[in-house]
């Protein structure tokens, strides 16, 4: 083939006029990504009450809770803490008065989860480095969050968190997944739930639920019978799991906590003390009960949990997956 | 006086256009062109019209540069923000990510140009091998393999400075791999890590080579590398062209448009594809399994085989290979073509094909439950010379014999050895990609939820 | 006399160096020693000094923390403290395969990473490791301190008697 300098030159010249072209189109099309971004999106309909109250919002609003981590939630959740009632999500008011919580005192992110640092709805509510929105954002999961610093029903309203416990207890979870001595159980072997990333609450469903799908070594029974028909309470128990990654325990496994996590008397004997009659809801003692006898625990009768319980010394090591028997070394 | 200076300062942008650009003056004579313009000054007066097919270099270098000068500019605006210690490092990829205009797309043109780079070197490199190009320009060469290692340097350092899980934990099994290196390793990972874990000296260090080191170095051996490749007179050839075109406009055409496709492709993919940041590093527990970058998959996999067989005696022979290679050919007939003749490439071909199927099956056996079992009784010194990595190298050095025999060149025998080490990489990468929890294969096609 | 005219070679001094020569060759060898020198001199600079391995001990706790015929893993310090009836053992927890971060299994210790397995005492079962856990120098002091120092290896097996003291009773 001979070679034609000049329709060869023209060739190229009109690719290269093309490829120009649509360089300049790629440049566009980030721009405009960029200018109709979620945040110009929502603080351009930011609602007339709320302009008048605050003025109109430009630009990125942070709040810094710890001094360094910078949350930007507040950029589009212009009206948190606005005392405006029946504003359109995102600009709706917190949904109980923040007295002591306030967003400037502890930021959003440490009850609600997401990521603080993003500026797209998607980035700012999935859980931080993935893009699975984060569970804590609303209710029941949300009580996970109260754990952090609060004992489970020790703070009012936390019923899913408190049940939740309650049903770690009665169905023996701690046996494997001991909250004493960092996973090893009485029984058997079961991971530290304390120490585990925080999970996502359909991998935590579906280790409950088919354990050995995601784990094929793993020993632990299928709780699919269990909770058939009782989605609720499935929610419930992995809220309190949530809470367990949440608040993490001790880093240092040896470290054995009192009770980790202390629940206070009433999370299990609220309905049987006000009855009179002791009855602990361990799947260990349940069988036992007739054993027990209050003063066991409770030398002059108030429910102080300093005692020496009869059973939780001869029987130490059942007791291990919940208890121990001293306080923290 | 007022009027001249008027004058001079009206005149300059023409002038200032003229000195950049050629052909602003037709009238001007070729050499005064040359010297006028620095553009000019980068390409020869004419170029043969085998240097204007675009199938003779598939225009690997150019592409390469391209994406060099890409990761540059955005590379710059990175290290603005970034903050190299283990507190700030994840949260100021989070801001370059959510809060810097364009960071995100910033971010990703970075790694996308990256992980095309050592794609577009390697094949730069395996081009130049395969058509004997780096006859009578051995210097070149060298300085060739020397810019390819910077570049996995510089891919490898540029890994961890995201400090999340996925990259903290590729590196620390990466750097790992010296520890399984004899005498020099120990000292060589200190000097690296500035300790004996990857903790903030470490990325101090890495930043410093990703940022400063390596690229500056890289800068000066790439001018060399271009120097050379335009006083050893363009394309190497054994048959000297006579039918020339003019190097302006043709040759600078075809470069500014390979140049703009390069931008393109890489704009497109970087505004369609999401390459978010996994988790914050958890220095406390890797995930399952832990993997190294794609482009050391392979090197992990015969490491997984046998420290001593995979990570030290294949690299080192690999190497030694390869920084030979002019030295051991030369021969002076087909230089820059791709095969010498038919029955060359036939030969090419039936070997490079039984060998990598004789490594690809090999590996696969060896994956046998029985075997595995049988391995494990082994003592560690068969245990070192009895797998895959021997396998390969073994196999390895009979097709380069066979061919070598056969065609009595050893440029033939290193072809095949080259295109039989290739293959058997490309396997052993593939393979490290199919390693799903506790480095079990998975393939692809179980549908298991593990992978890259 | 024209300056530039080249010398013509002197019979009599040919063969051996003339005063320029070696000069310029003195000047190189200089040059080449210094930069050498220089560039040994930064690449030392550049590896950090080890600190002294007495230093090196870290604190791990008291003996009586480490209840009998248990495993009790040291998150921060990557290590497993052994307690058995032959005594006390402080065992790596960085896989010898690649470095990840070994975890406890049914049959003592499983590397997540490549799948390397070891027994209870750190020798290999399976998997790509060739090496056993490195087990750390553990001592024990008269008042019951346990301190093990991770630049000293001893040879696995090797227990350390932890004396114990009685039990302070409240």
């Amino acid at each position: 083939m001979v070679f034609d300098p000049q329709a060869d030159h023209k060739r190229w010249l009109t690719l290269r006029l093309l490829l120009w072209l649509a360089l300049g189109v790629t440049l566009a099309v980030a721009v405009f990504n960029d200018y109709r971004s979620d945040l110009r999106h929502w603080q351009r309909q930011t609602p007339k009450e709320l302009q008048a109250l605050e003025g109109a919002p430009s630009g990125v609003r942070e709040l810094l809770p710890d001094g360094t981590h910078p949350e930007r939630c507040v950029s589009c959740h212009l009206g948190v803490d606005a005392p405006i009632d029946g504003l359109p999500a995102p600009y709706q008011r917190h949904s109980w008065p923040l007295t002591h919580h306030t967003p400037k005192r502890i930021g959003c992110v440490v009850c609600h989860g997401g990521e603080g640092r993003a500026l797209t709805t998607a980035a700012a509510h999935a859980r931080a480095g993935t893009s699975a929105r984060s569970a804590r954002l609303v209710l029941p999961y949300l009580e996970a969050s109260c754990a952090q610093c609060h004992l489970p029903g020790a703070v009012p309203q936390t019923e899913h968190l408190v049940r939740g416990a309650y049903l770690f207890l009665e169905l023996g979870c701690g046996l494997c997944h001991s909250l004493a001595t960092g996973g090893r159980g009485g029984w058997d072997d079961g991971p530290d739930l304390r120490t585990t990333r925080q999970a996502s609450v359909e991998a935590l469903t579906q280790s409950i639920l088919d354990p050995t799908i995601d784990f094929p070594d793993s020993t632990m029974p299928s709780y699919r019978t269990t909770f058939a028909d009782k989605p609720e309470a499935l929610a419930d128990l992995n809220t309190y799991v949530l809470s367990l990654a949440l608040s993490g325990g001790a880093p240092r496994d040896q470290v054995a906590p009192r009770i980790n996590p202390t629940l206070p008397c009433n999370t299990c004997h609220a309905t049987t003390m006000a009855m009179g009659n002791f009855h602990h809801d361990c799947v260990y003692l349940r069988d036992r009960r007739n054993e027990l006898r209050c003063s066991g625990c409770h030398a002059d009768g108030a429910p102080q949990g300093r005692g020496l319980c009869p059973l939780l010394v001869a029987h130490a090591s059942a007791c291990l997956a919940c208890h121990t028997p001293k306080g923290p070394r | 006086m007022w009027h001249a200076l008027g004058k001079a300062l009206a005149s300059l942008p023409q002038n200032l256009v003229a000195d950049l650009r050629p052909h602003t003056r037709p009238d001007d004579s070729a050499s005064k062109r040359l010297r006028r313009s620095f553009l000019y000054h980068l390409f020869p007066l004419r170029v043969t019209e085998r240097a204007l097919a675009p199938t003779t270099t598939w225009a690997l270098g150019i592409i390469s540069l391209t994406l060099f000068l890409v990761l540059c500019g955005t590379g710059l605006v990175l290290a603005l923000y970034y903050v190299p210690t283990p507190a700030e490092a994840y949260d100021s990829m989070l801001d370059i990510e959510h809060r810097v205009a364009l960071g995100g797309l910033l971010r990703r043109l970075h790694r996308v140009a990256a992980h095309a780079l050592v794609i577009t070197a390697a094949l730069h490199l395996l081009r130049v091998a395969m058509q004997a190009a780096y006859r009578h320009r051995e210097l070149n060469w060298w300085l060739g393999l020397t810019l390819f290692a910077a570049l996995l340097g510089l891919a490898f350092t540029g890994y961890l400075l995201p400090w999340d899980q996925t990259s903290y934990w590729a590196v620390r099994v990466v750097s790992t791999l010296l520890d399984h290196l004899p005498w020099l390793g120990q000292p060589l990972k200190l000097l690296l890590l500035g300790s004996d874990t990857l903790g903030d000296q470490a990325l101090v260090r890495f930043y410093a080579l990703h940022v400063a080191l390596l690229p500056g170095g890289m800068l000066a051996v790439l001018a060399l590398h271009l120097w050379r490749v335009r006083r050893d007179g363009g394309l190497s050839s054994s048959t000297p062209e006579l039918v020339t075109q003019p190097a302006w406009p043709h040759l600078v055409d075809r470069v500014v448009g390979v140049m703009l496709a390069t931008c393109l492709v890489l704009m497109v993919v970087s505004l369609t594809t999401a390459l978010p940041l996994g988790p914050p590093a958890d220095l406390l527990r890797p995930d399952n399994p832990e993997k190294a970058p794609w482009y050391f998959l392979g090197l992990q996999e015969l490491v997984s085989y046998s420290a001593t067989m995979g990570g030290v005696v294949v690299p080192v022979l690999v190497t030694l290979l390869l920084f030979a290679l002019p030295l051991l050919d030369r021969d002076e007939r087909d230089i820059g073509v791709w095969f010498g003749d038919t029955a060359e490439k036939r030969l090419f071909a039936t070997l490079v094909l039984t060998s990598s199927l004789v490594v690809v099956l090999g590996s696969l056996v060896s994956t046998w439950p029985t075997l595995t079992q049988a391995q494990t009784n082994l003592s560690n010194t068969l245990k070192d010379l009895l797998n895959p990595a021997s396998l390969c190298l073994v196999t390895t050095v009979i097709a380069g014999t066979l061919a070598g025999s056969r065609t009595c060149l050893p440029r033939s025998a290193m072809r095949v050895m080259l295109g039989v080490l290739g293959v058997s990489l490309l396997w052993f990468t593939l393979l490290g990609l199919w390693r799903g929890a506790d480095w079990l294969l998975t393939w692809p096609w179980s549908g298991s939820s593990h992978g890259l | 006399m024209t300056p530039n005219l080249p010398q013509q070679p002197d019979p009599a001094t040919e063969g051996a160096l003339s005063r320029r020569a070696l000069l310029e060759r003195l000047t190189g060898v200089t040059a080449l020693a210094c930069g050498i020198g220089a560039v040994a001199a930064t690449l030392r600079a550049a590896v950090p000094s080890k600190p002294d391995a007495e230093n090196r001990r870290l604190y791990v706790g008291r003996a009586a923390d480490f209840k009998m015929n248990t495993t009790t893993w040291l998150s921060e310090m990557e290590l497993f403290i052994l307690h058995t009836r032959a005594g006390l053992a402080a065992l790596s927890a960085r896989c010898t395969h690649l470095g990840c971060t070994v975890r406890r299994s049914r049959d003592g210790f499983r590397c997540p990473c490549h799948g390397a397995s070891f027994d209870a005492e750190g020798h290999v079962l399976a998997g790509p490791a060739r090496r056993t856990l490195p087990w750390y120098a553990l001592s024990v002091t008269p008042t019951g301190d346990c301190w093990v120092n991770t630049e000293v290896e001893v040879t696995p097996g090797s227990y350390v008697a932890a004396v114990m003291l009685p039990e302070e009773t409240p």
